[in-house]
C-alpha cells in the first residue's frame, strides 16, 4: 500500500511540475519573425528599420523590371523580339493578361515601401531614448533619409498612377479604405517631406557636415555617395516635383539651389567613357566623383544581386550573359534617326552589334567582373534615378519654359559637349529649344526609365506612340489600377481611360 | 468457431472479436499492450493458420471509425511506404502521388481536406499523424519553401519521412478516423491518424524469421518523336496566323531540318527508361524470458525507379526489450534506426530549381540518345547526395500496482537528419558550376504519464478513469549554403559559412522551427453489461504557437455504442449475429503551422522581388521590415478546432459470414488561419486572421463476404466505398468569396474546385466578335478586343467582357465516390487475390496538353515555363482534334489552362494489384521447426480503364494539374517473395 502511495505522490507532483514547466515550454518567441513589441528597440533596430525602407523601394522598382516597364517600353524607342508582354506594353495593351503585367499593374509593393516610411517615421524618434548608443542627431538623420524616400515614392507613384491613395501613417491593423488623392495632393505632401529632409541630411557623407559627423554607420563617404539620401537628392526630387506639375519658377529654384551648390555636392558631368564603361555610373559607387544623386543599389560584395529586375536581363546576350537573344533592342533605324549627328560619342558606346538584325543596347552591361568568364547571369548595376547631367537638362527646360533661352541653351550645351557634339547655334524658339531639350533627353537618359515620362510631360505621346491625342487627354498616359487593389479596397476607380 | 478469415483485404470488419470490448480498454497504453499483446498474438496464431494474426480485443485499443489493413496484406505486396500501402485498403483515405519517383513525399488525406491547397506548405500542413508504437512521427516542415524561388521540389532530400519503417515489422496498419478512436491523440489528430504498431519482443523460444522478395517493373511503353513531328504539330498554326516577325522567332532546332541533334534518330528513351529492379530483405529474431525478452530485426530495400536512372536504398534496423525488473513494472523500449539514400531524377526543372538560376533555354535536350548519354556523363561528374537518417527511441514504464491502478509512463524521440550534398558541374551550367549543402533536421520529444483506475462492480458495471499529462517538443531547423562559380570543378564540396577561395558568390540560410504542446486529459469510460458503452474525454491543450491570452483549450469529446446484438429484448433474428451502434462527437485543437502566430503583427525579412525573394541586406545593411509578404499578423489569434460527429454500425450476419461497417460523419474544421488579402495601400499581401470554416460531409461502407466456405474452397469478396464532400463553410470576417491566385473560395461552395472559362469553340472571323450594343464595343477578354482566332468564352455575365466574373467553378481532384473491390479465393494452401480500386467523379486540368499549344509563350521563356525535358520527344495519346486551333500569339492567352477546355474527368477503375501465395502446410513443417512458408507473386498497376487520355489519371500535382512528364505514374510491377519463419 505504500508502495502504491509513494507512486501516486510521485505522480502527482510529476503533473504538478509539468503544470508549472509547460508555461515555460510554451512560452517560446518565435526565430523567425520579431514580435512587434520587441522592434524599435535599439540602434540596430532603428538601422534595419530604416534600411529596408530602401530595401523595399528596390523592391518595388525592380520587381519585373518594373522601372522600365513603366519608364521606357510605353516610349516606343525599344522594340520587343518575342515576349508577348513586353510587346503589349509597348503598344499600350495594359490590360493584357500577363503574370507580369499583374505585377506592373500593382502598385502593393510602392505602398509596403510607404508603408515602411511610415513606421520609421513614426517609431525612430523613441529609440534614442532605449539605447543610449543611438544619438538623436543620428536619429534625426535616419529619419530625415526616410522621409526623402517616401518623398521619391510618392513622386515616383503619381507619374504612373496619377492620383494615388495618400497614406501618411503605419497600419494600426483596422485597414479601412482610403480613396485616391489628387496628386497635386500628393506630390505637396512629397515636397513637404523632402524639404523637412533637407534640414537634417548632409550634402555628402564625408564625414564633414553638422548633419552627419564621423563617418555615417562607421562607413566611408564611398559606401553611401548617390546611395544614401542626401540634400542633393532631396534638391533635386524637388525640382521634379514642381516641374512634373509645371511649375517651373519653382522647380527652376531648386535646380539653382543645387546647381549653386557644386562645391558642397561634388557632383560632376561624366565623360561618355565613365558614363558606359563596366564600374562606371551603373556601379555608381566606383564612380566618385561622379554624377550619381540617387540611385537604388545593389551591393554586389553582400551578395544583393539579382536575376531580374536590371535593365540588363532585357537588353544583353550573348557573349556577356548567356542568352542567345535580348528581350529588347533598339532598330538600327531608330538608332540613325536619335543618334543623328556625327559626333556624339554615345552612339558607338550605347549600342554594338549595330548590323546584326537586333542590335545590342549596351549602354548598361554591369556584368560584375565575378560573374563573367563564363558569365552568370546575376545582375549588380545600381537602378540610378537622378544624375547630374539630367539636372542640367531639367534647368534648360525650366529656363526655356521661363523664356531665358539663352541660359537654357547654355545648359544644353554643357550636356552637349560632354558628349562630343556642338554646341547649338543662334536662338533657338521656345519650341525648337524644348525639342531639342527633349531630344537631349532622349539620347542621354536611353535606357533610364526617363522616356516615357518625358513624352508625357512635353506632351508628345501621340507623336511617338500609338495613342491617340483623345486617347491622352482620356488618362492613357496613366497605368491600370490593378484588380487586386480594386477589390479590396472598393473607394477606388480605375484611370478613366483604363475602365 | 473455426473461422477462417481470409484477409487479402483491406477493411475492418473485425466484427469477430468483441469490438466493444476493447472501448474499455482503449486507453490502455498501445505501447505497453504492444509487448504483451504482440507475443500473445503471436503464440495465439496456430501454425496451420494461414498466417493471419488474430488481432487480440487489447490490441483494439480504438473502436469507432477505424479501417485495418492486416499483416498480411502488406506483406505479400511490399511497398516501400505507408501511403502507398494505404490504397484501396482503408476507407476515406484518398493518397495523392504525384510521382512515382521511388522514395519521393507523398500525401494522405483523411476525410477530405483540412485547409485550403494552394501550395505545397498547404499539403504538407494537411497530412495526418503517423503514431508508430505510440510515438507520433514528426514530419518535414514546409518552411524551406521560404527562401526558394521555385518550389518544385523543397529544399533538401525530398524523402518520404514514412518510407522508413520496414513493412515486415509491421504487425497493423490502422486508419483513425472518428472522435471515438483518436481523441486521445488530441490536437494531434485534426487530420486523422494513422496507428501503425509494430511487431514487438516477445517470449518464448527463440524464433526467426525472414522475409525477402525481388521485384521487376517494366519500363513504360512509349513512341518517341523528333524535331520533325513538333515542326509539323506547330506549322499549321504558323501558316494560319503568324506575322513576320513571328516566322522570324521560329525556333532554329525546328527550323533546320539538317541537324541531326534534333532531326536525327530519337532513341533517348533506350537510356531513359529501364525495366526497373527492386528488391528487400528482413531477417528478425524474437525470444526471451518472461521476465526479458526481446526482438531485433535488420532490413534492407532497393527500390529502382523505371525512369531517369532514379531510386532509393534503405537500411534499417529495430531493436526492441520488455524486461521486468521488479513485480508488475514492465518496461518496454524499442529503437529504431533507418537510413535512406534517394537517387533523384535529372530534370532540368528540378535542377533550375534547386540552383535558383534559370539556364539558358532556348535549345532544347536533343532526343538523340548519344546526347543523352553525354549529359548523364556530365551529371556523373558532380555529386547529388540525398539522404535521410532517422532515429526514433521508445521507452515506456508501465507499473501495475494492483488490479485496478496503473500507472504508465512513456517517453520518445523521434530524430530525423536531412543532408544533401548537390554539386553540378561547369558543363552542365552554361559554364559555371554550382554547389549546395543542406542539413536539415526535425525532432521531436514526447513524454506521456497517465494513471489509470478501472473498477468492475457485480460484473455489469465496468467504469475507467485515466488521467494524464502530455507534452511534446518539436524542432525542425536546417543550414542552407550554395554557391556558384567556383573556380574549380575540382572541388565538389561547399561548406556553409566558410569562406572559401574557390567560391565566392555564395549564400547561406539558417532557420529554426519550434512548436511545444503540452496537454492535460481525463478520459471517463463506462459500460454496463458489454451492451451500453459510454466514453468521456476531456482535455486541456496549450501550444507555444497560440498568444498567451488564448494558449489552452478545453475540448471534449464524447462516443457511446451500443451493442443491439446483446439486447434479448430486441429478439433479432438468428442469422443476425453482431450489431453495433456507435455514435461520437467532439472537437479538439488543430495546431497552427508557424511559430509566429503568437505574439500578434510581426517584423521579418523580406524585401525581395519576383525572381530574386532572398536579399536580406540593403547596401550591406541589414534589414528588418514590417511582415508585408507574410501578412498582417493579427492580434489574439485563436486555436483552430475541428468538430466531428460520427454515426457508425457494424454488423455481422449469417454467421458473421457478411460483414458489414458503416460510418457517417460530418468533420468541420473552424476558426482556420487565412491570410485574406486586404486593402493593398498598406503594403500588406494580406491579413492573417481566423475565421474560415470547412466542413467535411461524408459516408464511408465496407462490406465483405464469404461467399463460398468449403472446406477446400473459400471464395470471399469485398466492396468498400467511401464520398466525401467539402464546404467552404465561412470566411475571415464574414467575406463571401475571396480570389487567391487562380483559385476563387465561395462560402457555400468547396474548396478546392477549379475555377475556369467556359470554352464555346473559336472566333473564326473578326466580324463574329459581338458586339455591345450598348458601347458599339466589341467583345473583349479584360479589354482586349476579341478577333479572329481567339476562343469563344462564354459571357456568363452579359457585359460584353470575359474576365474573372466569367469564370465558374467547376470540378476538382477530390473525387466524389470512391472506393474497391477485391475477390479473394484460396483453394487448399493457394490464395489468389485480387485488388481494384475506383475513383468516380474526379476531374483534373491537363496542363501538359495546354502547355503543348502554349508554345508561343513558352517557347525560350526565362523561366520554369520554358524548360524543356528530354521527354518532350514522345508522341502522346491526347485527344488532339477536339482543341481548337486558336491564335497562339493572341495576348488573350487563348491556351490557358484553366478553362473547360482543359478540364477533364479523370475517373478510374484500376486493378491495382493481383497477388498469389501458397503457404506450405503440413506435419514436416513442425518437425523441421518451421511455423510459416509462404511463397507469394504479386503483380501490381496491370489493368487501367478511365475516360482520361493524358496518361495515368492518378499521376498529377497534388493540385490537379497533369503536368505531363512531371508525374510518373506507378509502372506495371512484378513481386516474387517469400515469408519464413521458424
Amino acid at each position: 500500500m505504500t508502495m502504491q502511495k509513494i507512486f501516486i505522490f510521485f505522480f502527482l507532483a510529476l503533473l504538478g511540475t509539468g503544470w508549472m514547466s509547460c508555461h515555460k515550454m510554451l512560452d517560446i518567441p518565435s526565430k523567425r519573425a520579431v514580435a512587434a513589441p520587441n522592434m524599435w528597440q535599439t540602434k540596430n533596430d532603428a538601422w534595419a528599420g530604416s534600411s529596408a525602407c530602401y530595401g523595399l523601394a528596390r523592391a518595388a522598382l525592380a520587381n519585373e523590371n518594373a522601372h522600365w516597364a513603366y519608364g521606357e517600353l510605353r516610349g516606343h524607342d525599344f522594340a520587343v523580339t518575342s515576349r508577348g508582354d513586353l510587346n503589349a506594353v509597348v503598344d499600350n495593351k495594359l490590360t493584357a493578361n500577363y503574370a507580369t503585367m499583374d505585377e506592373w499593374r500593382d502598385w502593393r509593393r510602392f505602398y509596403a515601401a510607404i508603408d515602411q516610411c511610415n513606421l520609421a517615421i513614426q517609431k525612430l524618434p523613441l529609440v534614442p531614448e532605449r539605447d543610449y548608443r543611438y544619438s538623436t542627431s543620428e536619429m534625426k538623420l535616419d529619419l530625415a533619409q526616410v522621409r526623402a524616400v517616401r518623398a521619391f515614392l510618392y513622386y515616383y507613384m503619381v507619374r504612373i498612377w496619377g492620383d494615388v491613395p495618400l497614406v501618411t501613417t503605419p497600419s494600426d491593423g483596422s485597414f479601412g479604405n482610403v480613396q485616391r488623392e489628387d496628386w497635386h495632393k500628393v506630390l505637396e505632401l512629397a515636397a513637404e517631406d523632402a524639404r523637412a529632409a533637407f534640414d537634417d541630411l548632409p550634402w555628402r557623407y564625408n564625414g564633414k557636415s553638422p548633419e552627419a559627423p564621423g563617418n555615417y554607420r562607421g562607413q566611408a563617404e564611398s559606401h553611401w555617395a548617390g546611395i544614401a539620401a542626401s540634400k542633393g537628392m532631396v534638391l533635386t526630387l524637388l525640382a521634379h516635383i514642381y516641374d512634373w506639375e509645371e511649375n517651373y519658377t519653382e522647380a527652376l529654384k531648386y535646380c539653382d539651389q543645387l546647381m549653386d551648390n557644386q562645391s558642397n555636392t561634388n557632383y560632376q558631368l561624366v565623360t561618355t567613357d565613365q558614363l558606359t564603361k563596366l564600374n562606371g555610373t551603373f556601379k555608381g559607387r566606383l564612380d566618385i566623383p561622379g554624377g550619381n544623386i540617387f540611385q537604388l543599389d545593389f551591393n554586389m560584395t553582400h551578395t544583393e544581386y539579382s536575376t531580374t529586375g536590371q535593365l540588363e536581363d532585357w537588353t544583353l546576350h550573348e557573349p556577356d550573359i548567356p542568352k542567345k537573344e535580348s528581350e529588347l533592342y533598339v532598330e538600327k533605324d531608330t538608332i540613325l534617326g536619335i543618334f543623328d549627328e556625327k559626333s556624339d560619342q554615345r552612339k558607338d558606346k550605347y549600342f554594338i552589334n549595330m548590323d546584326d538584325e537586333h542590335p545590342e543596347f549596351y549602354k548598361l552591361k554591369q556584368v560584375d567582373a565575378l560573374v563573367q568568364n563564363p558569365p552568370l547571369r546575376f545582375y549588380t548595376s545600381a537602378i540610378v534615378i537622378f544624375r547630374y547631367e539630367e539636372m542640367y537638362l531639367l534647368r534648360a527646360e525650366c529656363r526655356t519654359r521661363l523664356g531665358m533661352t539663352l541660359d537654357a541653351v547654355e545648359d544644353l550645351n554643357t550636356v552637349r559637349a560632354k558628349r562630343g557634339l556642338l554646341p547649338m547655334n543662334g536662338t533657338p524658339s521656345q519650341d525648337e529649344l524644348l525639342d531639342a531639350i527633349l531630344q537631349e533627353r532622349r539620347r542621354e537618359l536611353m535606357g533610364e526609365g526617363w522616356r516615357w515620362y518625358d513624352l508625357v510631360h512635353f506632351k508628345k505621346v501621340p507623336q511617338y506612340t500609338n495613342l491617340t491625342e483623345e486617347a491622352v487627354t482620356n488618362g492613357a498616359i496613366y497605368w491600370p489600377v490593378s484588380k487586386a487593389a480594386l477589390e479590396q479596397n472598393p473607394m477606388l476607380t480605375q484611370n478613366s481611360f483604363w475602365k | 468457431m473455426k473461422q477462417k478469415l481470409l484477409l487479402l483485404i483491406f477493411f475492418t470488419a473485425e466484427i469477430g472479436s468483441a469490438g466493444a470490448q476493447g472501448v474499455l480498454y482503449k486507453k490502455t497504453d498501445t505501447v505497453s499492450a504492444a509487448g504483451t499483446a504482440a507475443q500473445q498474438a503471436e503464440q495465439a496464431a496456430p501454425a496451420d493458420t494461414i498466417g493471419f494474426v488474430p488481432y487480440n480485443a487489447l490490441m483494439r485499443n480504438s473502436s469507432g471509425a477505424v479501417s485495418l489493413i492486416p499483416a498480411r496484406d502488406a506483406e505479400i505486396s511490399p511497398y516501400a511506404d505507408i501511403n502507398q500501402a494505404l490504397i484501396g485498403k482503408a476507407t476515406g483515405v484518398e493518397v495523392r502521388i504525384p510521382s512515382a519517383e521511388p522514395g519521393k513525399r507523398n500525401a494522405a488525406f483523411i476525410r477530405g481536406l483540412s485547409s485550403l491547397m494552394l501550395d505545397n506548405a498547404d499539403v504538407m500542413n494537411g497530412q495526418p499523424t503517423y503514431v508508430v508504437d505510440g510515438i507520433p512521427l514528426i514530419l518535414d516542415h514546409p518552411f524551406a519553401y521560404d527562401i526558394q524561388r521555385f518550389g518544385v521540389n523543397r529544399l533538401g532530400t525530398e524523402i518520404n519521412l514514412l518510407s522508413f519503417l520496414n513493412i515486415n515489422d509491421i504487425q497493423s496498419i490502422e486508419v483513425l478516423k472518428d472522435f471515438e478512436a483518436t481523441a486521445k491523440y488530441g490536437p494531434l489528430a485534426a487530420n486523422g491518424v494513422v496507428n501503425i504498431t509494430t511487431y514487438g519482443p516477445r517470449a518464448g523460444k527463440l524464433r526467426v524469421s525472414v522475409n525477402s522478395y525481388v521485384g521487376y517493373a517494366l519500363s513504360p511503353d512509349i513512341s518517341t518523336t523528333n524535331a520533325a513531328y513538333e515542326r509539323d504539330f506547330r506549322l499549321p498554326f504558323y501558316q494560319q496566323y503568324a506575322s513576320t516577325g513571328q516566322w522570324q522567332n521560329f525556333p532554329a532546332y525546328l527550323a533546320d531540318s539538317t541537324r541531326p541533334e534534333y532531326y536525327g534518330a530519337a532513341d533517348w528513351d533506350d537510356l531513359y527508361y529501364r525495366n526497373a529492379w527492386s528488391d528487400g530483405i528482413q531477417a528478425a529474431i524474437s525470444g526471451g524470458g518472461r521476465l526479458a525478452n526481446f526482438r531485433f530485426s535488420i532490413g534492407q530495400l532497393s527500390d529502382q525507379g523505371v525512369a531517369d536512372g532514379t531510386g532509393m536504398n534503405r537500411y534499417n534496423v529495430n531493436f526492441g526489450i520488455n524486461i521486468m525488473p521488479v513485480k508488475d513494472l514492465l518496461i518496454t523500449t524499442r529503437i529504431s534506426a533507418a537510413t535512406i539514400n534517394r537517387t533523384r531524377n535529372h530534370f532540368l526543372r528540378d535542377r533550375i530549381s534547386d540552383e535558383d538560376y534559370v539556364i539558358d533555354l532556348e535549345t532544347p535536350p536533343s532526343p538523340n540518345k548519344a546526347i543523352l548519354q553525354q549529359y548523364y556523363d556530365y551529371l556523373a561528374d558532380g555529386i547529388d547526395d540525398n539522404k535521410d537518417n532517422t532515429i526514433q527511441v521508445m521507452a515506456n514504464a508501465q507499473y501495475t500496482f494492483s488490479d485496478k491502478w496503473k500507472l504508465n509512463s512513456r517517453f520518445g524521440i523521434d530524430y530525423v537528419q536531412n543532408f544533401r550534398d548537390l554539386f553540378i558541374p561547369s558543363t552542365l551550367g552554361d559554364g559555371n558550376n554550382f554547389a549546395s549543402n543542406f542539413q536539415g533536421l526535425n525532432k521531436r520529444l514526447v513524454w506521456d504519464n497517465s494513471l489509470e483506475y478501472h473498477e468492475d462492480i457485480r460484473d455489469a458495471h465496468h467504469f475507467g478513469v485515466t488521467l494524464g499529462m502530455y507534452t511534446q517538443w518539436d524542432k525542425w531547423s536546417y543550414n542552407y549554403g550554395k554557391a556558384y562559380k567556383g573556380k574549380s570543378d575540382y572541388i565538389k564540396v561547399y561548406e556553409q559559412f566558410n569562406n572559401s577561395n574557390n567560391y565566392q558568390l555564395t549564400a547561406n540560410y539558417k532557420d529554426i522551427l519550434q512548436s511545444n504542446l503540452a496537454s492535460f486529459y481525463a478520459n471517463l469510460d463506462y459500460n454496463f453489461k458489454e451492451k451500453y458503452f459510454l466514453s468521456f474525454y476531456l482535455r486541456e491543450d496549450g501550444s507555444s504557437d497560440i498568444p498567451a491570452e488564448n494558449k489552452w483549450l478545453f475540448s471534449p469529446t464524447v462516443s457511446a455504442a451500443w451493442e443491439l446484438s446483446h439486447e434479448k429484448f430486441l429478439s433479432l433474428p438468428s442469422w443476425v449475429n453482431k450489431l453495433n451502434l456507435r455514435a461520437s462527437w467532439g472537437l479538439v485543437g488543430k495546431r497552427l503551422p508557424y511559430d509566429y502566430y503568437n505574439a500578434g503583427p510581426v517584423y521579418d525579412v523580406n524585401i525581395g522581388w519576383n525572381g530574386t525573394p532572398n536579399v536580406s541586406t540593403y547596401d550591406a545593411y541589414p534589414v528588418l521590415n514590417a511582415s508585408y509578404g507574410l501578412g498582417y499578423i493579427t492580434e489574439g489569434i485563436q486555436w483552430p478546432v475541428v468538430e466531428q460527429g460520427n454515426i457508425g454500425l457494424q454488423a455481422g450476419f449469417f454467421d458473421k459470414r457478411l460483414r458489414l461497417q458503416v460510418d457517417f460523419y460530418a468533420k468541420t474544421y473552424r476558426d482556420l488561419l487565412l491570410k485574406v488579402p486586404v486593402m493593398e495601400e498598406h503594403g500588406y499581401t494580406g491579413v492573417v486572421k481566423n475565421g474560415m470554416d470547412i466542413r467535411n460531409r461524408g459516408y464511408e461502407v465496407s462490406l465483405e463476404g464469404d461467399i463460398l466456405q468449403k472446406k477446400d474452397f473459400q471464395w470471399t469478396a469485398g466492396f468498400s466505398a467511401y464520398a466525401n464532400s467539402n464546404t467552404l463553410m465561412a470566411l475571415p470576417g464574414g467575406a463571401h468569396d475571396i480570389t487567391i491566385g487562380d483559385r476563387h473560395l465561395v462560402v457555400g461552395k468547396p474548396v478546392d474546385d477549379y475555377w475556369v472559362l467556359v470554352n464555346d469553340g473559336i472566333y473564326r472571323s473578326d466580324e463574329d466578335v459581338p458586339v455591345d450594343p450598348a458601347t458599339k464595343e466589341k467583345m473583349s477578354y479584360q479589354g482586349l478586343a476579341l478577333r479572329a482566332g481567339d476562343p469563344r468564352w462564354r459571357d456568363l455575365n452579359g457585359d460584353y467582357v470575359i474576365d474573372e466574373r466569367d469564370r465558374v467553378l467547376k470540378g476538382s481532384l477530390s473525387p466524389d465516390i470512391a472506393g474497391s473491390f477485391t475477390q479473394t479465393f484460396q483453394y487448399r494452401n493457394m490464395t489468389l487475390g485480387f485488388l481494384f480500386n475506383y475513383a468516380f467523379g474526379r476531374e483534373v486540368i491537363n496542363q501538359a496538353l495546354a502547355d503543348r499549344f502554349d508554345f508561343a509563350n513558352r517557347e525560350g521563356a526565362d523561366d520554369l515555363t520554358g524548360v524543356k525535358e528530354v521527354t518532350y520527344w514522345q508522341q502522346r495519346e491526347e485527344d488532339y482534334e477536339s482543341i481548337p486551333q486558336y491564335n497562339p500569339w493572341s495576348p488573350v492567352q487563348p491556351y490557358q489552362a484553366n478553362q473547360t477546355l482543359f478540364l477533364q474527368d479523370a475517373s478510374f477503375i484500376k486493378l491495382r494489384t493481383v497477388s498469389f501465395s501458397y503457404d506450405f502446410r503440413g506435419k514436416w513443417m513442425k518437425k523441421a521447426g518451421i511455423e510459416r512458408f509462404r511463397l507469394y507473386a504479386t503483380a501490381d498497376n496491370l489493368w487501367t480503364r478511365t475516360p482520361y487520355k493524358g496518361g495515368d489519371p492518378e499521376a498529377v500535382s497534388y493540385f490537379g494539374y497533369d503536368e505531363g512528364d512531371y508525374n510518373w505514374g506507378f509502372p506495371k510491377r512484378f513481386v516474387l517473395g517469400f515469408n519464413f519463419r521458424f
